[in-house]
């Protein structure tokens, strides 16, 4: 008797993994097409020279795409304008995203409008995003040099897209816009997690706005910090429909990136190598800034 | 704070919010306007009507997005239960795993992909235009589902189990079923993807016939037909509307996804 049931219970176990394996048999096998393989294809082609066409045409060139790709200038150019598309999206995505959070609290008259409003951009298209925004930075009657016409700033017009001192900063422009409300949901949802009680002990305290929000409220939003952070870094590595329509990495390579590199080396040049070794920088880079979220995660719920 | 407020302090939030607004509806009320300028509502129709294959690309589009957002439920929710509920070996090596590839974006494989549908013939076809991009975003859907499945519980499990039900019938019949509000949130966000997706038909559609939406828009600007901006800003309002109609519609279900899944592109 207690042999047969424990021989079931074997069974049954067996049944369990079997079935286990089964669920993520087809996830796996699509992972595996076009991501694990195509991990191993790019590591591999990341070695040769090839211009992506014949397969007879590769040639073995061990290291040498990654030497030329640290000393390319224009490797140095993507990585500073990542770094600085990074901390301004990031920074300026926080910071308005946690003040539209925090305005919408207060529940006044129209506060479900202003949220779907701010919200909408990030359920756009990034085609109609870049879209919008070049009908702001068109030179001649682009909204933004009309305005500045209009209040008698003309010295402040100018070709906004087509300057290398102003372009950056224009696609920076164009995806705070588009990703803050998704920052912003963060918050709402960040700061339901503070308890009532201790914005009123605050409030009785005589605490004011600024002391409160410094010293209870960001301080008590720890953990979506981290993940607003990690996101927008993980964003800015992969960065790439932005910048190619608005700029193509243009005028002359001052918007390049990391993804425009990538994209150009393969598609435009025939340097399937070349773009392989990037691709293998970025996900490195992607990786790497994964599995610290996921400690983190990790972290917060077992805390 | 933000709760008990005075008379000026409500002032100075709704000015504020509505300096905020200003930010937001100047640019995108410029696009409304914009599509209506020089021949009002009859840019709309020329898009229609000038040869372009707009109805094509609304078709591919609509039937893309579709495909793509079924079969990302057809294979994460499954996943999604197995790492939620069933225990086997390697299971948390293998989500982890899948959780990793989440951030990596489809542009770093641009040439095996490139090989592999050429290997297919899958260039220039719908397949090309639906499993890549839904691939990629099965992960984000198997981490909103699971951690759904994970707040359930295993009761109704232990329950079903002892009654002898397999474990297909038990995501099939019960725990599927349960999962709604977490499946709305994948349907909607993956539908929002992939409607607006700029990438993947860049990478395999090469005919304007096989193009959807996001690329209608490359091809007015810089092909034959050479269009006025008023009948872009026309196109854009398109394909505006079911993305952001959706949101609208199904806005007071989404949760979850909002703060477990929306990822930055």
């Amino acid at each position: 008797m207690k042999k047969k049931s424990s021989g079931s219970l074997l069974k049954m176990k067996k049944a369990e993994t079997l079935s286990g394996y089964l669920f993520v048999t087809p996830i796996m096998l699509l992972l595996g097409v076009f991501v694990f393989y195509g991990l191993f294809y790019v590591i591999r082609l990341s070695l040769f020279k090839w211009n992506g066409l014949l397969p007879e045409t590769m040639e073995f060139r061990g290291l040498k795409n990654y030497i030329l790709l640290f000393q390319d200038p224009l490797s140095a150019r993507a990585l500073i304008n990542v770094l600085l598309f990074m901390v301004f999206t990031v920074t300026v995505q926080m910071f308005l995203g946690l003040i539209m959070a925090l305005l919408l609290r207060s529940k006044l008259k129209g506060s479900r409008f202003f949220r779907a409003l701010f919200y909408i951009p990030v359920t756009l298209s990034t085609v109609v995003i870049a879209q919008t925004f070049m009908g702001l930075y068109e030179p001649y009657f682009g909204l933004l040099n009309t305005f500045l016409r209009g209040v008698g700033l003309d010295g402040l017009v100018r070709t906004w897209l087509g300057d290398p001192r102003t372009a950056l900063w224009c696609i920076i422009a164009a995806n705070i816009f588009q990703w803050t409300g998704a920052q912003m949901v963060y918050y709402i949802a960040g700061l339901t997690t503070i308890s009532e009680d201790v914005f009123e002990a605050a409030q009785i305290d005589g605490a004011g706005f600024w002391r409160s929000l410094g010293s209870i409220v960001w301080p008590g939003l720890g953990p979506t910090h981290t993940t607003v952070i990690i996101l927008g870094i993980v964003g800015s590595v992969k960065t790439f429909d932005i910048v190619w329509l608005l700029t193509e990495g243009g005028p002359g390579n001052a918007t390049q990136f990391p993804a425009t590199l990538l994209y150009q080396a393969v598609a435009r040049n025939s340097q399937a190598g070349y773009g392989a070794a990037i691709s293998v920088i970025m996900i490195a880079l992607s990786v790497m800034f994964s599995a610290v979220q996921l400690t983190f995660n990790k972290k917060r719920q077992e805390a | 704070m933000f709760t008990n407020l005075t008379l000026r302090q409500k002032f100075i939030i709704q000015a504020v919010l509505i300096l905020l607004a200003l930010l937001y509806l100047v640019p995108l009320s410029n696009v409304v306007i914009s599509s209506f300028a020089v021949s009002g509502f009859r840019n709309y129709t020329f898009l229609f009507t000038s040869g372009f294959p707009v109805i094509r690309m609304i078709f591919n589009s609509l039937f893309v997005s579709f495909m793509q957002v079924s079969l990302i439920l057809l294979v994460a929710s499954p996943a999604a239960f197995a790492f939620s509920k069933i225990r086997f070996p390697g299971k948390n090596a293998l989500f982890l795993l899948i959780m990793l590839t989440m951030s990596i974006s489809m542009l770093c494989f641009i040439t095996p992909l490139f090989q592999t549908m050429k290997f297919l013939r899958w260039i220039n076809t719908y397949p090309a235009l639906i499993f890549p991009a839904a691939t990629f975003w099965m992960p984000v859907a198997i981490l909103i589902l699971r951690n759904y499945y994970d707040s359930l519980g295993t009761e109704l499990l232990e329950a079903s189990m002892i009654e002898g039900a397999g474990f297909f019938t038990i995501w099939s019949r019960i725990y599927g079923p349960l999962s709604r509000p977490a499946t709305v949130n994948v349907i909607v966000f993956a539908f929002i993807n992939s409607w607006n997706d700029y990438l993947n038909p860049l990478l395999f559609s090469r005919t304007e016939e096989m193009r959807t939406l996001p690329l209608a828009v490359v091809s007015l600007t810089s092909s034959i037909h050479g269009a006025r901006p008023e009948v872009i800003y026309a196109c854009l309002v398109i394909m505006a509307i079911p993305s952001i109609g959706v949101y609208m519609i199904f806005q007071n279900q989404l949760g979850e996804g909002m703060t477990s899944g929306a990822v930055k592109g």
